[in-house]
């Protein structure tokens, strides 16, 4: 028979293998949970190149995806999980808006994956009441003046889940952490609201943006130590476990050194031959990784490698999400202030060199290479420390200028100022969105001898650098902080 | 007529073989990044490591022999970054390169989007790959810093300097150039610049992990012009 022929097979086969490629490029995606099976993005479109790239535009749909929340691609075999890209085109579900003190928060609900209208909870607010076990639970939706008991739950694989939004104030006043529980199927009917409830023939019904892996006990919250953060530390691995700090073994694998908590920062050592150190104890992988308590102690050791995670995938980290604005940068010290008004210099001594006028260009609007120095460079040793002139929150830290890193903060005056040129260990193991108040010790002075000291009105949005924008190549909010620099060096010194 | 078939069982058979073959050299592909490397029993010492790793004195230091090929490569990789800088072409490149690139990405609503890349596993010869865009929706994503260290070696900073001559072509005059130090002005817009990092920088360093032994550390990088030289003068 023809058909048998080997020299056909022998042309045969390569076009098997390239119809079987094409299979394998058919790839499709997936999401993680039940729910969002039923997105229904306005577009969607998915590049099979090398590096995986969602793109969606989540805008006027009710999806409850935001940053942090993971997407699955399965291609073949091979199943990867990416974070979406464009947070601007997403959707965030939930604010926190924290108007009271630890006694009693709010939280308004911004869009959810799918919304009914009977039982919509689209820019309503729950509200939560202080438990008789510490703990904080959501249990009142809010519209106008009228607050009507409502639960919080989510429907997986069929079965609604009373998911329990709780935190622990621990010992000190502010926010710390809050995460979920799930309740069981048993207590559901008698919290819901008989009007409340789903029809029987409703297809899934989601509520609040729950990860659908998030299985936290209620119990570990209030357990954990004081020790730990809620960091929305930029490009650093965290800590993913369920709910038990990750403990840290020295190199006999036998004693622990350190408990991290969960959601600490913690670093990974590469090595210079093209991986990571990893060693394999029984039949988990131990990565050598380094982690900063509170105090800033360095800890080296080794980690399961299962438990160390970007933030991003890490679904209930997702639900900490930043600090939104109560937690003091860890491991920072605040100076006896007695200076009066809102504001202080931001360095511990008077500037050694003129930073209004004069030679040596350290003032606003001095001559560079094409265009103009935007801030002033208040010149002091290396190792002294940067403090914050006024209370704020940290909006973004960053490498920024010859092994030295910058420092954004948005302070409640409403204006942006970025300390340039400092070093930030001190906030080395804590966020971005950490509160900090005047003269809080935020950074040192580098090894460039100087805080390069930049002010923006904060009308404007958008990256500082502007490059080409302008003369000074910034926003166009920036101005001159050389007035304000004077008033607060005479209120200081 | 199964005499006249024979050739084609030993056909299929060598077809499943190879389709297993191939199967198998894939998964391999695929595993290589959890192969770990051998330990064996549990060790009865506990002092090899500081608890406080750049507080701790630093052990004798052994000589990490220099891959300048591959530092070549990276700081060409700098260069190509700068030229073209789009954040999907450097996560297409680091890919290419297979060294796992994790895009991190913090935004707020006043100073927009930061996205920092760093690779999973480094390229061999160096590590700790370290590139920070902003952009926000008015501002496409645009490089602000790129950089990745070598080994502690007494000819470190040299050869990053040679690297960076080589690969950025006609360079200025170096405008800061110390025992530790060397920066040049690129395309008037960019700094490139190789920096021994000391015990301050190391402990200082909100990103990478060290311990004492690395002291000596180059790290090699191409940052936005964000304050000018000038100022060092």
């Amino acid at each position: 028979m023809k058909v048998f022929n080997i020299k056909l097979w022998i042309i045969l086969f390569p076009l098997l293998l390239a119809t079987n490629s094409a299979v394998a490029l058919d790839s499709y995606i997936y999401f993680g949970n039940a729910f969002q099976k039923n997105l229904s993005c306005q577009r969607l479109a998915v590049q099979f190149s090398p590096y995986f790239i969602l793109n969606a535009d989540l805008s006027n749909t009710n999806n409850y995806l935001r940053r942090g929340s993971f997407v699955d691609f399965k291609k073949d075999k091979i199943i990867r999980s990416w974070n979406l890209v464009t947070e601007s085109k997403l959707s965030v579900a939930i604010t926190d808006n924290f108007l009271d003190t630890a006694e009693k928060w709010k939280i308004k609900v911004l869009s959810t994956q799918i919304d009914i209208p009977e039982v919509s909870l689209i820019n309503k607010t729950l509200e939560t009441q202080k438990t008789a076990d510490g703990r904080f639970t959501v249990h009142r939706c809010c519209s106008g003046n009228s607050c009507e008991i409502l639960p919080v739950y989510k429907v997986l694989d069929g079965q609604k889940q009373i998911a329990e939004i709780s935190f622990h104030p621990k010992k000190s006043n502010f926010l710390k952490s809050y995460s979920l529980a799930k309740g069981t199927t048993n207590n559901i009917q008698s919290l819901v609201e008989p009007r409340m409830m789903v029809p029987p023939a409703t297809p899934a019904h989601a509520t609040l943006l729950i990860p659908d892996s998030v299985s936290v006990a209620p119990a570990a919250v209030g357990d954990e130590g004081s020790e730990q953060s809620t960091t929305s530390q930029i490009a650093q691995n965290i800590v993913c476990t369920r709910s038990d700090p990750l403990r840290i073994y020295d190199d006999s694998m036998q004693t622990v050194i350190y408990n991290i908590q969960r959601f600490q920062a913690i670093r990974i050592f590469q090595t210079w031959d093209g991986d990571r150190e990893e060693r394999q104890s029984g039949r988990t992988t131990y990565i050598k990784v380094l982690a900063h308590n509170a105090r800033g102690q360095e800890f080296v050791g080794w980690a399961a490698a299962t438990y160390i995670k970007r933030p991003e995938d890490c679904p209930a980290f997702g639900l900490v999400g930043s600090p939104s604005g109560e937690t003091l940068i860890e491991g920072s010290t605040i100076v006896v202030d007695n200076t009066t008004g809102n504001f202080r210099f931001p360095t511990e001594q008077k500037p050694s060199s003129d930073y209004t006028h004069g030679a040596g260009g350290r003032y606003f609007g001095a001559s560079r290479s094409g265009r103009k120095h935007a801030a002033c460079d208040l010149l002091r040793p290396n190792g002294e420390k940067v403090f914050a002139v006024s209370g704020g929150t940290v909006l973004q830290r960053y490498r920024f200028y010859e092994g030295t890193d910058a420092i954004e903060v948005k302070h409640d005056s409403g204006h942006v100022m970025r300390y340039g040129e400092v070093s930030t260990r001190t906030v080395g193991h804590s966020g971005n969105g950490a509160r900090v108040v005047k003269g809080q010790h935020i950074g040192y002075i580098s090894n460039l001898a100087m805080l390069h000291f930049e002010m923006y009105s904060g009308s404007g949005t958008g990256p500082l650098t502007v490059r080409g924008r302008d003369e000074y190549s910034r926003r166009s909010d920036l101005i001159d902080p050389t007035n304000f620099l004077k008033q607060w060096e005479d209120l200081t010194f | 007529m199964l005499h006249k078939r024979w050739p084609l069982l030993f056909v299929i058979l060598g077809l499943v073989f190879f389709v297993y073959w191939l199967k198998q050299k894939e998964q391999k592909i695929s595993e290589k990044h959890f192969i770990t490397k051998p330990y064996d029993q549990p060790q009865l010492q506990t002092q090899s490591y500081a608890r406080y790793a750049l507080n701790s004195k630093p052990q004798k230091q052994k000589t990490i022999p220099l891959n300048i090929k591959n530092i070549q490569l990276m700081t060409q990789t700098l260069k190509s970054a700068a030229l073209q800088p789009s954040l999907q072409v450097t996560l297409e490149q680091l890919q290419k390169l297979r060294l796992q690139p994790n895009l991190y990405q913090d935004s707020n609503p006043e100073t927009g989007t930061l996205s920092v890349v760093r690779t999973e596993k480094p390229f061999p010869g160096t590590r700790y790959f370290h590139a920070q865009y902003f952009s926000s929706e008015k501002q496409k994503p645009f490089l602000q810093h790129m950089s990745f260290e070598i080994p502690p070696n007494k000819d470190s900073l040299r050869v990053a300097a040679q690297a960076i001559k080589d690969t950025f072509g006609s360079l200025p005059q170096a405008h800061t150039q110390t025992a530790n130090m060397i920066a040049w002005t690129w395309k008037g817009k960019y700094t490139v610049w190789a920096l021994k990092l000391d015990k301050d920088s190391l402990v200082s360093d909100a990103f990478n992990a060290y311990t004492a032994q690395d002291e000596g550390t180059v790290r090699i990088a191409i940052e936005l012009e964000a304050h000018n030289h000038v100022h060092h003068e």
